[in-house]
């Protein structure tokens, strides 16, 4: 086997991996993120202790899959990693002092909780509104001569990256919204299972939205999104994950809510990355271009193989610990 | 503004991030060996003050390692906003090595230590020890891994240089155990611990003033003026391993830290300076106050070998030598300090007059941040001296830059520094709020709420 979906099978598997890193990331501290937005709406003291008290033991880990995915681009593809946070430079930054506020916000939060609560919306809020950029400017496509970004560093300020924001704060609302409604009790518990109808009708508005202005934005993501082997499978996927969501809201379920807006988070995650795919910066660079070397993605592959397995079995079993209903 | 201009801000920028998080991974390191002890001591003899004191401490390092661990992910990605040109240049070497920084000890320090913190009485003592450890260890891993990665630049290895001058891994083994690492490893780890031990001091001595029979107080002082009088000479001994090895492969840096413009006159050695103002444009030193041939002693070990000189060198490829000159002495100056701080130690405890030496116990509330601030002296020595390389000899920190307009990083830099001020302002004043008061016998720990109101089992 020389070829993986068209492309030399190592680069392929270390693209994957970067993927799967950055999969994690969304799937855990998109979660993590939505809840510190939606301490804006607890008025409760007890709510908003409450929703300290679910972050607590999880943030640090839930934050660490997106320095891992860093890393990875560093080594995996440090073309990529250069020229894209190059041009990223203030949504980035945004997004760093936003995660230093937000992190420290978390953990003092006993001694102060208003000023620091207040921290954890802000810092939520803006991080969240920072990926999102991100990731708009990235399907926009970032300005390039094949070895430097070649941009002003304010291409990210315009529409379409504002809206992809806006869709991904409501996703990770949704999240937030299903973190808290399994892990929490009373009022905090009831308004969140509230939210998540309308909550995930507007994500699901927001993210087709997103979807349709991709699909005219390039002629390439065009014919990726046309693709039945990828809408097929997704659709399919997505339309369970629904059917999940409502037996899990109709039922009162504490978990299921969550593993269902899980699936239909990943479900957007995939449409795009598998849109965005062989390119990685959009729309000229890709894969194979800012591939590390062979020895260098070969030792960072076997690593995470070797690795990774074992980091997810002890953050399970960490999450073991702490699970269950904040009584 | 100018290129250089443009170029000092970034360099400002990643100096001062840096500074910030080393301080705080530092603390962490050294805080969580310290908390493994604690807890061995509270397994082993189950004394209530070995408890009180893990957890008095354990809520500082909760607090510690909140800020340490944010400022670290900002560090993860200066590389590509900032330096650029070495992130593609240099990538396929450094990105692995940050890469295991995070899959091997990132992940181990996040996962644990929430059971750590908030998992006591949850789960069996000996797993609770073993989480602990494990937070120890991970602490170690990384520093083990962040320091193969700087030392690969100072001192690079087991590599190519390929097409575009970008640097490949031919030996991973010789580029992560490259020359300088070792000794930066054994300095570091050693630096980190002394910072960590003369803050200890520092709480212990201050509480002792107040009530000279404080248990916990006396207890806490009592390991950290045992740290001091271990790590302080020991720390001696491998600060000059650490130079040999800098005389060795970085014979300039070691000229600018000796402010060695000239060779000296035949027969003699090489002087030690104890004053001088290096004079970049005239590339020699003013108002030099030095003793003949005793420098040779501890860079040659004898009284006649010499070192590079400055003036050897062509200006390009010099550091600004008064930064390294003075920070060098600034980190001896306080690391002799710290030695005879320890030996004083040693000298009334065997006189049994340890917890009553109040001119000591004031010494070492002065002394609170001397570690630390001899740490990051040392690394403005280490780093400053290597200038103007990135990759020392190989790529110069001018080509590593982004290409980023200059007022984009003169902004990132004005927020940073009003975000880093304000939050680390904020939260020092709650820490000091902690260790004004000194530890209780029923001492709680880092939000006991967390054990009693989550998971299955109850607290304790």
């Amino acid at each position: 086997m020389s070829e993986l979906l068209g492309l030399p099978w190592l680069q392929t598997l270390s693209a994957a991996a970067l993927a799967g890193s950055l999969w994690v990331y969304v799937l855990l501290d998109g979660a993590d993120l939505g809840t510190g937005m939606l301490c804006a709406f607890q008025r409760d003291a007890d709510a908003r202790h409450q929703l300290n008290l679910s972050l607590l033991p999880v943030w640090d880990g839930n934050e660490t899959w997106l320095v891992l995915a860093a890393g990875g681009l560093l080594g995996l593809f440090p073309l990529a990693y250069a020229i894209t946070l190059s041009a990223l430079y203030v949504p980035v930054f945004m997004m760093l002092l936003a995660l230093v506020a937000r992190g420290m916000a978390i953990e003092y939060r006993h001694y102060a909780p208003r000023l620091f609560d207040t921290m954890l919306v802000g810092g939520s809020l803006l991080a969240s509104l920072s990926q999102g950029v991100i990731v708009g400017s990235l399907i926009m496509g970032i300005p390039n001569d094949g070895q430097q970004f070649t941009g002003t560093g304010w291409e990210w300020l315009s529409p379409f990256p504002l809206f992809c924001s806006i869709a991904l704060i409501t996703g990770y609302c949704l999240m937030g919204a299903g973190w808290l409604n399994w892990r929490c009790t009373g009022s905090l518990e009831y308004r969140a299972r509230r939210a998540i109808p309308w909550l995930s009708a507007l994500t699901l508005v927001l993210v087709t939205g997103l979807l349709v202005w991709t699909f005219f934005l390039h002629e390439t993501w065009r014919q990726h999104l046309l693709n039945p082997w990828l809408w097929g499978p997704l659709l399919t996927i997505a339309a369970v994950g629904l059917a999940v969501l409502w037996i899990g809201l109709s039922g009162q379920h504490l978990f299921l809510p969550m593993a269902a807006i899980q699936i239909l988070v990943s479900c957007a995650f995939a449409a795009l990355a598998f849109t965005l795919f062989p390119f990685i910066v959009p729309v000229n660079l890709l894969i194979q271009q800012a591939a590390a070397p062979v020895k260098t993605q070969q030792f960072l592959l076997l690593c995470f193989g070797l690795l990774a397995p074992i980091t997810l079995a002890y953050n399970t079993w960490v999450f073991r610990v702490f699970s269950g209903k904040i009584h | 503004m100018s290129p250089e201009t443009a170029l000092l801000l970034a360099r400002g920028q990643f100096a001062f991030t840096i500074g910030f998080h080393i301080v705080l991974a530092a603390f962490t390191l050294g805080l969580a060996q310290f908390l493994m002890v604690l807890e061995g001591l509270w397994l082993w003899r189950k004394q209530q003050v070995w408890l009180s004191l893990w957890r008095y401490w354990s809520k500082i390092f909760a607090l510690n390692v909140a800020v340490g661990v944010v400022t670290g992910v900002v560090m993860e990605f200066s590389f590509g906003t900032n330096w650029s040109g070495l992130a593609s240049r240099t990538g396929a070497v450094l990105g692995p090595m940050l890469y295991m920084e995070v899959l091997v000890a990132f992940f181990l320090e996040a996962g644990f230590m929430g059971v750590m913190l908030f998992g006591m009485g949850k789960v069996r003592p000996w797993v609770h020890f073993m989480a602990t450890s494990i937070v120890a260890l991970g602490s170690f891993f990384s520093a083990f891994w962040i320091l193969a990665a700087n030392s690969w630049m100072q001192t690079p290895d087991g590599f190519v240089i390929g097409a575009e001058g970008r640097f490949q891994p031919v030996d991973w083994w010789a580029a992560i155990i490259n020359p300088s690492f070792p000794w930066r490893m054994a300095h570091m780890v050693a630096a980190a611990m002394l910072g960590t031990a003369c803050l200890v001091a520092a709480c212990g001595a201050w509480h002792l003033l107040r009530d000279a029979r404080h248990p916990a107080a006396r207890h806490m002082f009592s390991l950290a003026m045992w740290m001091l009088v271990v790590m302080a000479p020991l720390q001696i001994v491998l600060g000059d391993l650490h130079g040999e090895n800098t005389r060795d492969h970085q014979p300039v840096k070691l000229a600018a830290i000796e402010g060695n413009w000239n060779p000296p006159p035949p027969g003699e050695g090489e002087p030690m300076r104890l004053f001088a103002i290096p004079d970049m444009a005239a590339r020699r030193n003013h108002y030099e106050v030095a003793i003949p041939d005793v420098g040779s002693l501890y860079l040659r070990h004898n009284l006649q070998g010499t070192i590079h000189s400055l003036n050897q060198y062509p200006q390009d490829t010099l550091p600004w030598v008064p930064l390294v000159f003075w920070s060098f002495r600034v980190m001896v100056g306080l690391g002799l300090l710290m030695t005879f701080a320890g030996v004083a130690g040693l000298v009334v405890r065997l006189r049994r007059r340890l917890f009553h030496a109040r001119w000591l116990l004031r010494l070492m509330v002065l002394m609170a941040p001397a570690g630390f601030v001899a740490m990051l002296a040392g690394w403005v020595v280490t780093e400053a001296g290597r200038q103007p390389w990135t990759v020392y000899g190989l790529l110069r920190t001018a080509e590593s830059a982004s290409p980023v307009s200059p007022s984009l990083v003169l902004g990132s830099l004005v927020c940073i520094v009003t975000v880093y001020l304000a939050l680390f302002g904020l939260g020092l004043w709650f820490l000091l709020r902690i260790l004004s008061r000194p530890p209780q016998r029923d001492e709680e720990g880092a939000m006991p709420d967390v054990a009693r109101r989550t998971g299955q089992g109850g607290a304790e």
